[in-house]
């Protein structure tokens, strides 16, 4: 079985390779959509905020939070903060983008943030500034706020190399259900009756065409690793760690691919299934989005998909410098979908094939 | 070594309600090319599907070069080599890159795999088109690479499922020219088709086929025998029942019909007949697009047996 396996893996890699479609979708495709999503949303630099403080209450306790807000800006620039005359004022500045967003202090020590919707990170570092003068006020604390660089992972995150992994793992759906399509092709022309006429079993040809696919999504994956971080400089992380989370996820998506796969009953239907699960998956699991950007609720939900689970381990390992033991976790978890999804499609593919 | 390269047994298939192949025997000799003659729809493919061991039978047994055919056969498939009807290849590779594929599938290798290879086109006569690619390739072209595939690995059973559908004149005489050469070389042949004349030309025995059941089974002078060795007028357009029944009436006339190709009338003097027939038409004021006296064959067989032609 295995020289029938191998022999029918080498042929179709030689068609899919000859297959443009197939290397677009493999490997150019990733690689333009990582580059264009890292130069989108580019996290190389640290984000500078600029909030407007208003002394409203006029009176010395206002004034003293407020000239001691001013003074303890950032030094590195992050977070900067700027007196302005009046409330009126501010409200024009916050929506004209001159400024993110503004406390203003009452006479009563009572605190309002003004804010706009197009900054809403502004807006949360605003209201986290005046929750602190709350805080401090309420506690009776010294100077109301303190301004502290607390670094969240041990390296930026890389932009290319996040969206390297991830538009990856977007284009890897529709790469390894190539698989499963190719094997509704192949019964759909009959070249699946030849081949079964002879010594070949079903699941040789089954085993062989997603080994065929797999090997062809690992390489445009490390295509697309090896090209974001020699051009790009991305930080991906430890090379060993990085490949072996390569192959998992492809062990993952595969899987998933062909799970679905498995309820088509022709090449069409298997394509139709497989970009509209991609798209669900990929909305569900954060690909469009970078880390910070995915609402609270989500971040749950994106741990249940294939992709999400992909990415964190991605992004561990390109921050926290994580190796295979940090992300062994995720590793089990990847090959489970691998197995359980794939084993259910390979098992529903076999019965269509001798039906 | 038995004289028998295929025995099937009492087959049946189906799908859902419908009973494709429905309690299917018969027997192959070895150096036998046998022929499955059937109308679309008649159950040839689905028969081929079974004794190839693509598909489960629900009844029945396949016995091929002595050993038994099942989906899960392997060694035993060995046997045989199957020409699908369709075109069962890579159109994005190569004749060879086709042939070596098939060819390592089922075990060939190294030298041997390479001299079969140009065995093989040899016999289709592709050799010098071998490095194209088959979407570059006429239907006839590929269909031979299609034959050249199912003898690759030299199998004692040749299965070719209506090989000339679809083709030109020439690729069909090359086509045909080869089955010959085959069967005279000693190879046991199953060759289905709708085309009476492949039939009549290749076939030592024929098996005619209609709604999956197996109505006449033997040599052509045999299955012609059951009609008595009837002459076929063909009257080629559209005539009314009125002049049927009348034709049908005729001294001499065994059966008159309306069928796809006109008034097919069976008698065992044509000649005789002729005359008689002629001139009913001009007492009904019928025209006569066009006359044609048959000597009995295959076809007559099949109408004789369905009350329809083989091509309806």
């Amino acid at each position: 079985m295995l020289s029938q396996v191998l022999t029918i893996a080498r042929a179709e890699l030689l068609r899919r390779i000859r297959s443009r479609s197939a290397v677009i979708t493999a490997i150019v495709a990733p690689l333009a959509l990582a580059i264009v999503f890292g130069l989108m949303f580019d996290t190389s630099s640290a984000p500078s905020f600029t909030i407007g403080i208003v002394d409203e209450g006029g009176t010395e306790a206002s004034a003293q939070i407020a000239v001691a807000l001013v003074d303890s800006s950032d030094e590195a620039g992050s977070v900067t903060f700027v007196s302005v005359d009046d409330r009126s004022l501010a409200s024009v500045q916050v929506d004209e983008g001159d400024i993110g967003s503004a406390v203003v202090i009452g006479d009563s020590l009572n605190l309002t943030v003004l804010t706009t919707p197009a900054s809403p990170l502004s807006a949360q570092v605003g209201e986290s500034v005046a929750a602190s003068i709350a805080t401090r006020i309420d506690t009776g604390g010294g100077s109301p706020v303190q301004l502290v660089d607390v670094p969240v992972g041990g390296r930026e995150l890389s932009a290319p190399a996040y969206f390297g992994a991830s538009m990856s793992i977007l284009l890897l759906f529709f790469a390894t259900g190539m698989a499963a399509q190719s094997i509704l092709e192949d019964k759909e022309n009959r070249t699946l009756d030849r081949i079964l006429a002879g010594p070949t079993t079903a699941w040789a040809v089954l085993i062989g065409k997603v080994l065929a696919v797999a090997a062809m999504a690992v390489l445009g994956f490390v295509v697309v690793w090896l090209v974001t971080s020699v051009i790009f400089g991305a930080q991906w992380g430890s090379p060993f760690a990085v490949l072996v989370l390569i192959v998992f996820t492809v062990v993952a998506l595969a899987g998933v691919a062909t799970f679905i796969g498995g309820f088509a009953k022709t090449a069409q239907q298997a394509t139709t299934m497989t970009a509209v699960v991609t798209f669900a998956l990929s909305l569900l699991g954060g690909n469009f989005t970078g880390p910070a950007d995915t609402p609270a609720p989500l971040r749950a939900v994106r741990r249940l998909t294939p992709n999400g689970r992909a990415l964190e381990a991605f992004t561990e390992v390109s921050t926290d410098a994580g190796s295979i033991g940090s992300i062994s976790w995720s590793l089990v978890t990847l090959l489970l979908f691998g197995v359980v999804f794939g084993a259910i499609g390979l098992m529903r593919i076999e019965r269509a094939v001798a039906s | 070594m038995s004289g028998v390269v295929l025995r099937c047994e009492g087959l049946v298939r189906r799908f859902g309600d419908r009973t494709a192949v429905d309690n299917v025997s018969f027997e192959i000799g070895r150096g036998e090319t046998y022929g499955l003659l059937g109308p679309n729809g008649s159950g040839k493919t689905t028969t081929i599907s079974l004794l190839a061991g693509i598909l489960s039978a629900d009844a029945g047994s396949v016995e091929l070069a002595g050993q038994q055919i099942t989906t899960s056969s392997t060694h035993a498939k060995a046997a045989i080599g199957l020409v699908p009807q369709e075109i069962a290849l890579y159109q994005d590779l190569t004749a060879i890159e086709n042939l070596r594929f098939f060819g390592r599938l089922q075990g060939l290798e190294g030298k041997t795999l390479r001299d079969r290879i140009d065995a093989v086109l040899e016999i289709v006569g592709l050799r010098d088109r071998a490095s194209d690619r088959l979407e570059e390739f006429s239907g006839g072209m590929k269909r031979r690479v299609n034959i050249a595939a199912g003898l690759l690995h030299e199998p004692q059973l040749l299965v070719l499922d209506e090989p000339t559908v679809g083709v030109d004149p020439q690729s069909r005489n090359q086509i045909l020219d080869s089955v010959e050469i085959l069967g005279g070389e000693g190879l046991s042949v199953l060759y289905t088709t709708h085309y009476m004349e492949e039939a009549e030309r290749l076939c030592d025995r024929v098996g005619v086929l209609d709604h999956g059941v197996m109505i006449a089974e033997g040599t052509q002078d045999e299955l012609i025998a059951r009609v008595g060795e009837q002459d076929l007028i063909i009257v080629s357009g559209e005539y009314d029942e009125q002049l049927v029944d009348a034709c049908s009436q005729l001294v001499g006339v065994d059966r008159a019909e309306m069928t796809g190709r006109g008034l097919e009338v069976l008698t065992a003097d044509g000649t005789a007949v002729l005359g008689p027939l002629v001139a009913l038409f001009g007492e009904h004021n019928a025209v006569i697009g066009g006359l044609q006296l048959r000597e009995p064959n295959l076809e007559a067989v099949f109408l004789d047996l369905t009350g329809r032609a083989l091509r309806d």
